[in-house]
């Protein structure tokens, strides 16, 4: 890794929302054509009690104390909101979730941004069509600023 | 009925037939129909067939033809739409429980489109609950069940575009359409032996489509031929007003122009560090794929993608956008009408990302961006294999089913779909091989954004001297 690269961590071992479902899957592809060599719970594809035992791989590996206390605090925040509508069953998969969510949170915050780097969201004043063509503010608008009598002739 | 091999003709042969009246559009949608009522339970391929509109629009492209109002390539051709977007008056059920006696009052601006160059409609394509935007693990997270793969039936097509994968890999319909935010049309299409692409970031519009990951979401076509996906994106794409990240004409039109040989040799970028834990099967077929277009004239050179948390920022503008999107049904509790485990709960937990949190990940998004985009200098496009698995059991087997997850290895860390979608690239996958139990296996090319016509060219050379893309599973 050169310097340059540096900054970027070292990619983490966590599964992501839709990875988590292809490795399952694929995983099982895995046993079935020799296929590939990740290995994950085929109960999880049947839809089995277990069906989260990749995410609780996650959970069993230690998080920063940082990152477990804000696990907790999110938890605890979802659950005081929505944890009438959860079963035990769901509790226990919103753990592993919210566990995810910091993990790759993790992967991302740690990377320095200057001031000058916008984010990728955008606030478009003109339709993209026209952009560049009219500019701001409206002409309708320039007119009744600036224009003279004379000039609206 | 017309016999299956002409069902399997590409667009431009089909259409070929078809202006100079050998063929008759009306013929031919009866044709797919038919066989779609046959053969279309088999793989829970549609949630709605549109036979009224289907032959409503190729008696008028009949009629049309015959007075000598030819309109182009697709003018007569039969396709079916993935159940996001929208048509007047059909059930639009985004694929979920909760949506499922949903309508609209409009088309999608890409139905609209393909209507004005006489595409015939005559289906709305199976797909995962959501188009997996709330997540999913189980292959049958969708309000038709899990979508068979034509191939063997035993298996999975992939998602979330996993109605359109069956029907084109089936021959139900000619070409469909379908959506990719991260990975949907590439997935299925390589799983399904079939050509799909995934066009740059607001090149086609989404108005009238659901809606995962507004900064992320695309549709494209999923065909027979890379040639066929030219043809279908020079009618899908171009600037539409109504979809807020759609591009200017100057960037969003397409002119296709199926034009052999360059001025100068195809640069191939081969990426050598991804999916390192696939079964090697998968690479050396990419390998012997890059040999034929080596002797073709291309120019292939070793390249690696740059480190970054690319996976983890895909994912992370998807959790957030799409909790978002789908708020209204997070927080009224319909989500538990999901068919999924996860889509069930992971929406409550997504709507606690914090705005810091959002908007670094897409201040990083823009540097990951530039990153990506350097590597372009050097190559047209990279090549990778089109997925890092050859296919998924529906089922598990009994021996797996009894064993736990302890010796799962390091995840697939560079995955070029997480960095195409996350960066607006263009995608193309198509097969380039088949494995020993005939299951297909893809090779995808991704280009630099707005270079559409690169991935297409490198897919089409491949084509050229190639016939993987002329097989089909037997259906019957």
């Amino acid at each position: 890794m050169t310097k340059k690269n540096a900054r970027v961590p070292r990619k983490s071992t966590e599964v992501s929302r839709r990875e988590f479902g292809r490795r399952v899957a694929f995983a099982v592809a895995g046993s079935a054509l020799a296929a590939t060599s990740v290995s994950a719970s085929a109960e999880a594809l049947a839809g089995a009690p277990s069906a989260s035992n990749l995410l609780q791989e996650q959970a069993e590996s230690a998080l920063p104390v940082e990152a477990q206390a804000e696990v907790e605090a999110k938890l605890q925040h979802v659950l005081a909101q929505y944890g009438h509508l959860l079963s035990d069953d769901q509790k226990k998969l919103m753990r592993r979730t919210v566990t995810s969510h910091v993990r790759m949170l993790g992967a991302v915050r740690p990377i320095p941004v200057a001031n000058s780097d916008a984010p990728a969201t955008v606030l478009k004043l003109v339709d993209n069509e026209n952009a560049g063509l009219d500019p701001w503010p409206p002409a309708s608008i320039r007119r009744k600023k600036t224009a003279s009598p004379e000039r609206e002739e | 009925m017309l016999p299956e091999d002409v069902l399997y003709l590409p667009i431009r042969e089909l259409s070929e037939r078809i202006r100079a009246r050998r063929l008759s559009p009306v013929e031919l949608t009866q044709s797919y129909l038919e066989r779609s009522k046959q053969f279309g339970s088999k793989f829970n391929a549609y949630v709605t067939l549109t036979e009224d509109l289907a032959l409503q629009q190729a008696q008028a492209a009949e009629k049309e033809i015959a007075a000598g109002h030819y309109r182009g390539p697709l003018h007569g051709i039969p396709y079916a739409a993935k159940d996001l977007l929208a048509v007047k008056g059909y059930p639009t059920t985004w694929g979920a429980r909760p949506y499922a006696d949903q309508k609209f009052d409009y088309d999608a601006t890409v139905i609209e489109r393909l209507e004005r160059a006489g595409a015939i409609l005559i289906g709305k394509a199976a797909m995962i609950e959501l188009a997996g935007g709330l997540g999913y693990e189980n292959a049958d997270a969708s309000l038709t069940g899990p979508c068979k793969n034509p191939w063997n039936t035993d298996y999975w097509t992939c998602g979330s575009s996993s109605g359109s994968g069956a029907i084109v890999a089936a021959g139900l319909a000619n070409f469909a359409l379908g959506s990719d935010t991260r990975g949907s049309i590439i997935c299925p299409s390589t799983l399904c032996g079939i050509s799909g692409m995934r066009p740059s970031f607001g090149r086609v519009s989404r108005f009238g489509v659901m809606a995962i990951a507004w900064s992320m979401d695309k549709i494209g076509p999923m065909a027979r031929t890379a040639n066929c996906c030219g043809l279908i994106l020079s009618v899908i794409a171009g600037h539409d007003s109504k979809d807020h990240d759609s591009l200017p004409s100057a960037l969003s039109s397409f002119r296709y122009k199926a034009v052999k040989g360059s001025s100068r040799p195809l640069r191939i970028g081969r990426l050598t560090n991804v999916f390192p834990e696939a079964d090697p099967s998968l690479h050396s077929a990419v390998d012997d794929a890059l040999k034929v277009l080596e002797k073709a004239g291309a120019k292939v050179s070793d390249v690696q993608l740059p480190e970054g948390p690319f996976e983890e920022a895909a994912e992370l503008v998807i959790l957030i956008e799409a909790a978002s999107a789908f708020s209204e049904l997070v927080q009224s509790g319909r989500c538990a009408e999901l068919e999924d485990p996860l889509g069930k709960i992971n929406g409550y937990a997504s709507l606690e990302f914090s705005a810091s949190d959002f908007l670094q990940i897409q201040r990083v998004r823009v540097f990951l961006q530039k990153k990506i985009d350097a590597l372009f200098d050097q190559f047209d496009v990279l090549a990778a294999p089109g997925e890092d698995t050859v296919a998924i059991p529906l089922k598990p087997p009994p021996e797996r089913a009894e064993r736990r997850p302890r010796n799962r290895k390091k995840g697939n860390s560079m995955q070029p779909d997480a960095i195409s979608s996350l960066c607006g690239l263009p995608a193309v996958t198509v097969p380039c091989a088949f494995n020993k139990d005939n299951f297909p296996l893809g090779i995808q090319f991704m280009a630099r954004a707005l270079n559409d016509d690169r991935v297409i060219a490198a897919a089409r050379l491949f084509q050229e001297h190639t016939d993987w893309h002329t097989k089909h599973p037997s259906v019957a």
